[in-house]
């Protein structure tokens, strides 16, 4: 039995076929569109997870839709009620789109698919839940979901057992953990619902502690958390739930100064602001953490939501909460609810029994030595080729031993936000200049932002001081753990100001050929760790195809590409080289 | 396979397939604006209304502009139909080496129909503003009005500091499979 998982319409539009409860590919439309964080009707990932498999939506039973609109349609016309007339603006300009696009999910479906059968819809929060437990080693676990917003719900926690899923409480909109952070994210000068992580990463640059940094007690005045984890905002600090901007002028006012120009530089209020928005975010998530352990009784934790990809946070969770072991969808976003909506279809609604577990990310479309080859030869490139992996990962490790910043182009693209050794950039993380090299020549991006580093997982433990035995989110680089002391002038251009490191462990049954590279590096330079940062210039989606890896490279300062056995050098190809700094941005 | 003909990659900026889609797009915008005169003033000499046709001209040029700005205003973002989506796709460039003749006319071209939805889109706009403009004045203001008389309150704004908790009642599980064809 095929179900096919969609998600699309607000973020990070997604598409997920599985079969008999195993999930075969999946993947999000940006890859396909070239358009960052798309959210239009994902036909291009819908028709590469058919094409994967070599059917048809004939073959397809159900389709899983990640939400309940109508439900959805209900809040924004709360919103607009009981916010009239101020909301005006946004009714004016959200309104077509439901009307054209989202209210009319059935329709669309059968013009631009064909498909006949039935939908089903399943609650966001819900779907995000099932995104996590149901595709997770455990039978047993508390289940906590945070986000911006789905239909109603922002924050919800529950038991997750065998099958089934039960979400016990819930906070509504407009109280958002999710959207006070991409208020300040925001407020910070960066593009929202695409920016959070580098307030995280600017954050160790502030004051984190809480009796020294004024601005955490000023945004404590927006936020009332209770013991029991649950918490409300004062909303006249924010414009959100009528307004297309998100933070008001009192909230500008109690901050000392307007929200931030993209171009102006980036001061110690700022990084003291984003450090207390870390904070009280990590205030917050502990307490519901701790509440949902209370309540279910259950060691096993899951996350799900996009305020599970606070990875500083979730480094912590295991060191400062009862729980003993801790699971995180790879895409906990939108995007993972294509999985999700279609998981929870299957075990929940249909009844089947479980039988798969997400061991990695690996879902995406790959390319054929004829493909790629075929590509190269039309362009005109000049390349050459491997005789064997083996001679592939030797010769790359020490490409990257002699500092050269390399593209790394193998298998099936990675599912998620995070680049995995699919689809990555690869270089020297011993090198102390290496961090400045890749900010300047190859992702064009903001200079507190670290880079992360990639090990194997049993070789993690020497140089990071993780949770034991370490967790699987850290496959997915979810979580971060300081770099031990002794290593960090090792690997300076991995470790953050504040020691730590976004690490990505890599079992071997994985990839084989990622974890081989980074052991032979290791055997060069006797440091087996790479940084890994994603294959794309800063404010384009990570490359899908050759073609977009071909180009991501001929534009920017990286030195060679590594597609499957095919080497490609940028000086080889100056035929084909353009700047891309002048499009770089979020 | 010698070395390409071409000596720039497709999509950056200042390629001449960016140019020619830009001049495409402006040449398209310039006859849908065209088109909709000849069209208005048809519609009108039909009806027998006579009026000069530099000024329905003038009219239609000022209802496109007014449509584009307001779509700036609201920031309304265009949707990507799947059958756009499905054309962009198709002519997505992969093969860096093939800048045959004909790419260049289709550049051109797929220029010039982005010009005649843009002057479309800016229409619609326009006329959207209105109708949901209207839509809100006389139904959701009196709703909200009731609403505010009645005491009903669809969002809770502030914290209140009495209570021991926020949290509310979800209990949502699994539910019967007719359940979840509903969109609510």
């Amino acid at each position: 039995m095929y179900i096919l998982g969609i998600s699309c319409y607000y973020h990070d539009a997604a598409a997920a076929l599985i079969k008999d409860g195993i999930v075969l590919a999946a993947a999000e439309e940006e890859r396909f569109t070239r358009r960052k964080h798309d959210s239009s009707f994902p036909l291009n990932a819908i028709n590469y997870c058919l094409r994967s498999q070599g059917i048809s939506m004939n073959e397809i039973t159900y389709i899983a839709f990640y939400e309940k609109p109508l439900l959805k349609f209900e809040r924004l016309l709360s919103q607009h009620i009981q916010m009239f007339p101020r909301s005006f603006k946004t009714f004016v300009s959200s309104l077509p789109g439901w009307i054209n696009e989202k209210l009319r999910l059935p329709k669309t479906l059968r013009r631009q698919l064909g498909y006949k059968g039935p939908i089903l819809f399943i609650h966001h929060h819900m779907a995000h839940a099932a995104s996590s437990f149901l595709v997770s080693p455990f039978q047993k676990a508390a289940v906590v979901t945070m986000d911006g917003v789905g239909e109603w719900t922002t924050t919800t926690y529950g038991r997750g057992e065998g099958n089934h899923l039960h979400l016990s409480k819930e906070i509504r909109f407009p109280h958002s953990i999710g959207l006070l952070y991409s208020t300040i994210t925001g407020y910070l000068g960066f593009s929202v619902n695409n920016s959070e992580y580098k307030v995280m990463g600017l954050s160790p640059y502030g004051v984190m502690q809480r009796g020294n940094n004024e601005y955490y007690h000023k945004l404590k005045k927006v936020i009332d958390i209770k013991p029991d984890g649950s918490y409300r905002l004062d909303m006249r600090y924010f414009t959100y739930h009528y307004g297309d901007r998100m933070p008001s002028a009192a909230l500008c006012e109690l901050l000392d100064g307007p929200v931030r120009r993209p171009e102006e530089a980036i001061t110690q209020r700022h990084q003291d602001i984003a450090a207390a928005l870390q904070m009280i975010t990590e205030e917050v998530m502990a307490a519901v953490l701790q509440h949902a352990y209370e309540q279910s009784g259950c060691e096993n934790l899951v996350l799900g939501g996009g305020v599970a990809l606070n990875s500083v946070y979730n480094g912590k969770i295991l060191s400062s909460t009862p729980f003993k072991r801790v699971w995180i969808h790879p895409n906990a976003t939108d995007g993972g609810n294509s999985i999700g909506a279609a998981i929870y279809a299957y075990n929940a609604v249909l009844g089947y029994p479980r039988r798969y577990v997400l061991q990695d990310a690996y879902l995406g479309p790959a390319y054929s030595r004829r493909e790629i080859k075929d590509f190269l030869d039309n362009s005109g490139v000049r390349y050459s080729e491997f005789r064997s992996e083996d001679e592939c990962v030797s010769a790359t490790a020490r490409l990257i031993a002699g500092d050269l910043v390399v593209g790394w182009f193998q298998g099936r693209m990675e599912w998620g936000p995070r680049a995995l050794g699919a689809r990555s950039i690869l270089s020297n993380p011993c090198n102390p200049h290496m961090q400045e090299i890749l900010n300047e020549k190859v992702k064009h991006r903001e200079k507190f932002r670290p880079f992360a580093p990639v090990v194997c997982e049993d070789d993690a433990l020497k140089y990071f001081d993780c949770d034991v035995p370490i967790p699987e989110p850290t496959d997915f680089m979810l979580m971060v753990y300081p770099v031990r002391e002794q290593w960090r002038s090792v690997i300076p251009a991995v470790t953050h100001v504040d020691g730590s490191g976004r690490l990505q462990t890599i079992r071997r049954h994985q990839n084989p050929s990622y974890y081989d590279l980074i052991k032979e590096f290791g055997r060069i330079t006797g440091v087996p760790i790479l940084i890994n940062t994603s294959f794309n210039i800063r404010g384009e989606p990570i490359v899908c195809s050759p073609y977009d890896a071909y180009k991501c490279m001929m534009g920017t300062g990286i030195d060679c590409l590594v597609m499957e056995r095919f080497l490609i050098y940028r000086k080889d190809n100056p035929q084909h080289a353009w700047d891309s700094e002048s499009l770089a941005k979020d | 396979m010698g070395g390409s003909e071409i000596s720039e990659v497709p999509g950056a900026p200042g390629q001449p397939e960016a140019q020619l889609y830009r001049l495409g797009r402006n040449l398209g915008f310039i006859s849908g604006w065209a088109i909709f005169t000849l069209g208005l003033y048809l519609v009108l000499y039909l009806t027998h209304r006579k009026l000069p046709l530099v000024v329905i001209a003038l009219a239609a040029g000022a209802i496109a502009v007014a449509g584009k700005m307001l779509k700036r205003i609201f920031g309304e973002r265009e949707a990507l139909t799947s059958k756009t989506q499905a054309h962009l796709q198709k002519n997505a460039k992969g093969a860096i080496g093939e800048r045959l003749i004909g790419y260049y006319v289709h550049d051109y071209a797929q220029g010039l129909g982005a010009g005649f939805r843009e002057f479309g889109s800016a229409v619609s706009t326009l006329v959207n503003t209105l109708l949901l403009a209207v839509v809100y004045i006389l139904a959701v203001g009196p709703t909200s009005l009731i609403a505010k008389f009645a005491g009903k309150k669809f969002l809770q704004n502030a914290p209140e500091p009495e209570n021991e908790s926020y949290w509310e009642e979800l209990e949502l599980g699994t539910g019967k499979r007719e359940e979840y064809y509903r969109q609510f």
